[in-house]
């Protein structure tokens, strides 16, 4: 019966930005510039705290277009049939990278040397009292003309990529029935893409993430961002999905397909615990300073958001998502996406903040030699303060001086960025998906979808 | 004791599906189908309730986890405390490694057990293969006649899966009973009379 299959062409190209997404994107943008902009005022007196949030919340989302890109580019090069029903929502998600890329350059543009401590000159100068021997060896990589240079090669040629990508798409489209020249070009785009994504992803995420704590290292620091944001990239494909089925497009799309995008949703959100124990395990059992700083700030200060991190991302979706009929009950499997969602934001929140927040704090502390600077534990990362390292005193000197807080919690500004962020993206992606039909049917494996079932 | 079955074969597997959903409108279920290769959506048109597997799965899986949280306890904290690195003696990160390996080891290996045990095979005995074709080339749907016993009933089934395109119908006499399947009950059999094949 194969070859007598019909494709019916009623209400499917047709997608338009509704008047609804168009609300949603502008409420959010207002409502969250609003909280933003108070937020700003009430957190003006930390610029490590505004810039780190900028970044990480910029990154979460620039990763999540990045992340759908390659999502499409693996499931190309897998030659899988079932995901040609959501590839134009990838695509359109993928088309805010090049949105996210320039907003990642102004940001770290203006708050480089407020965000990374290893951007001030004094911690390479021998002669200087701050000298770090550790830093001097890693001069090389975290230099500032090199992480530029880097900062531009990932965001031009992840946007080339995925002009590319969506350009050869639509041609597949013109192509018509019978051909597949375009899709063929597609294996060849792919393959590039992966290749230069999985470097990447990976470098990007020491750049701008890790080396936030320069001291610190963790080799598996950039898988550990990636399979965070492939687990929020299906999250958001499938509340995506949802909602333009509930608006009567995506006709064929079925309990099948999500099913199957809940059980990527559901094994990534293992791979994640996966990742995150390995990093903490590892780190706990060998017990050296340069690397446990890392979760003795985190456990010290922010332990309720760490842990709430892995039950969000990690033991709820395990419990929940387990079953087979959670995964096709539309409702679960968009609670779940959503708890998932809001978890791995706070994620990158706990990798970003606290570490610039605190740096910034011991910077203020070693630099200005201001004796009146409040600073709390004794666990600095910059160990050779000017005077003989006599840092211990900060704990007790309670200042009349000016305080720098040493740790912060989340608040109006960080979930302001988020509801904006939420607004842009949506905003954008809207826009793409309307530039192209909603359902991609000259895809040579388009029938395959239709007809999928696990 | 001796069991009769019912035969139909097919050459075809898209063929073979569309006669599952036509017998079962007809009002005949059957036993069991014998293919070489899995075949997607043959499970709902003959109508088979959901797999259990996986439930067993997880009790003997979450029992891998007790057993491994315990044996690590009794071992490095009760029986003799062991110091590693000036850890706690009892402490949990250095236990997921194994608890999690203890896991999976029971959660796989008693899956297959169970789903071994529920198929009716066993080590030291060859299992009665109902016809060798159906490994090759050949898709065979067996029905009951302690079900249909009647020959009235034998010759309507007959009939029909030479109509819905058997190539092939016999009846064949097996030492060991197929073991049975569960079907669902009361199931509305409204959507096999629609779908893409």
């Amino acid at each position: 019966m194969g070859a007598s299959y019909h494709i019916k062409t009623e209400k499917r190209s047709d997608y338009s930005v509704g008047a609804k997404e168009r609300m949603f994107s502008l409420v959010c943008l207002g409502v969250g510039a609003v909280l933003t902009i108070i937020g700003l005022f009430l957190a003006m007196d930390n610029p490590a705290r505004i810039f780190s949030s900028l970044l990480y919340n910029n990154y979460f989302f620039l990763m999540l277009g990045l992340v759908s890109a390659f999502f499409v580019a693996s499931q190309t090069m897998g030659y899988n049939g079932w995901y040609v029903m959501v590839k134009r929502i990838s695509e359109a998600m993928a088309l805010y990278v090049p949105v996210g890329g320039v907003l990642m350059a102004v940001i770290l543009f203006f708050g480089f040397s407020d965000i990374y401590i290893w951007s001030h000159k004094e911690y390479f100068d021998p002669n200087s009292p701050l000298f770090d021997s550790i830093l001097k060896n890693k001069e090389p990589y975290l230099n500032a003309t090199f992480f530029f240079i880097r900062m531009i090669i990932y965001v031009g040629v992840w946007a080339l990529l995925v002009f590319w990508m969506r350009r050869n798409s639509l041609n597949i489209d013109k192509d018509g029935s019978g051909s597949i020249s375009s899709y063929n070009t597609s294996k060849y785009i792919s393959a590039l893409f992966i290749v230069f994504f999985a470097v990447t992803s990976s470098t990007s995420a020491w750049d701008w993430l890790m080396s936030i704590q320069p001291h610190w290292y963790s080799t598996l620091f950039g898988w550990y961002c990636f399979i965070s944001m492939f687990v929020t990239t299906m999250a958001v494909t499938i509340i995506v999905c949802t909602y333009l089925k509930s608006q009567g497009y995506l006709p064929y799309m079925n309990d099948e397909h999500f099913h199957d995008l809940g059980k990527l949703m559901f094994a990534f959100s293992v791979a994640w615990a996966y990742l995150f124990f390995s990093q903490f395990m590892l780190i706990w059992y060998s017990n050296i300073p340069e690397e446990t700083m890392y979760y003795k700030i985190r456990i010290e200060h922010y332990s309720v958001l760490m842990w709430s991190c892995v039950v969000l991302n990690f033991v709820t979706p395990f419990l929940v998502l387990m079953t087979r009929g959670a995964k096709r009950n539309r409702k679960v499997l968009v609670i779940g996406a959503c708890i998932i969602f809001f978890g791995h934001w706070l994620d990158f929140y706990q990798m970003a903040v606290p570490g610039a927040v605190m740096e910034a704090a011991h910077h203020a502390h070693a630099v200005g030699g201001d004796h009146h600077a409040t600073i709390e534990a004794g666990n600095s990362l910059i160990h050779t303060v000017a005077g003989g390292g006599d840092h211990g005193h900060g704990a007790d000197g309670h200042g009349d001086g000016h305080h720098v807080a040493d740790h912060v919690s989340i608040g109006l500004f960080e979930i302001g960025l988020l509801i904006t962020y939420i607004g842009l993206f949506s905003f954008i992606m809207f826009q793409s998906l309307a530039k192209a039909p909603i359902e991609q049917v000259n895809h040579p494996f388009f029938k395959e979808s239709v007809i999928h079932h696990t | 004791m001796k069991h009769k079955y019912l035969l139909g074969s097919f050459d075809d597997d898209e063929i073979l599906l569309n006669a599952t959903k036509k017998m079962r409108l007809a009002g005949y279920q059957m036993h069991e189908i014998f293919t070489p290769f899995p075949i997607h959506g043959l499970d709902e048109a003959m109508g088979l309730q959901d797999t259990r597997l996986h439930t067993a799965g997880f009790v003997i899986g979450a029992t891998g986890t007790m057993f491994a949280v315990s044996l690590l306890t009794f071992v490095t904290s009760i029986d003799w405390d062991v110091n590693v690195g000036g850890k706690p003696f009892f402490v949990l990160p250095s236990f997921v490694p194994v608890t999690f390996e203890l896991t999976v080891l029971f959660a796989s290996i008693g899956m297959v057990v169970v789903m071994y045990l529920r198929n009716g095979f066993s080590v030291f005995k060859a299992k009665e293969v109902v016809d060798v074709r159906a490994t090759d080339d050949r898709f065979i749907m067996a029905f009951c006649r302690k079900k249909y016993n009647t020959q009235a009933e034998a010759v309507e089934i007959s009939n029909l899966l030479k109509k819905y395109g058997a190539v092939e119908i016999r009846e064949t006499v097996l030492e060991n009973e197929i073991a049975p399947n569960l079907f669902k009950v009361d199931e509305d059999l409204a959507h096999l009379e629609h779908g893409h094949h």
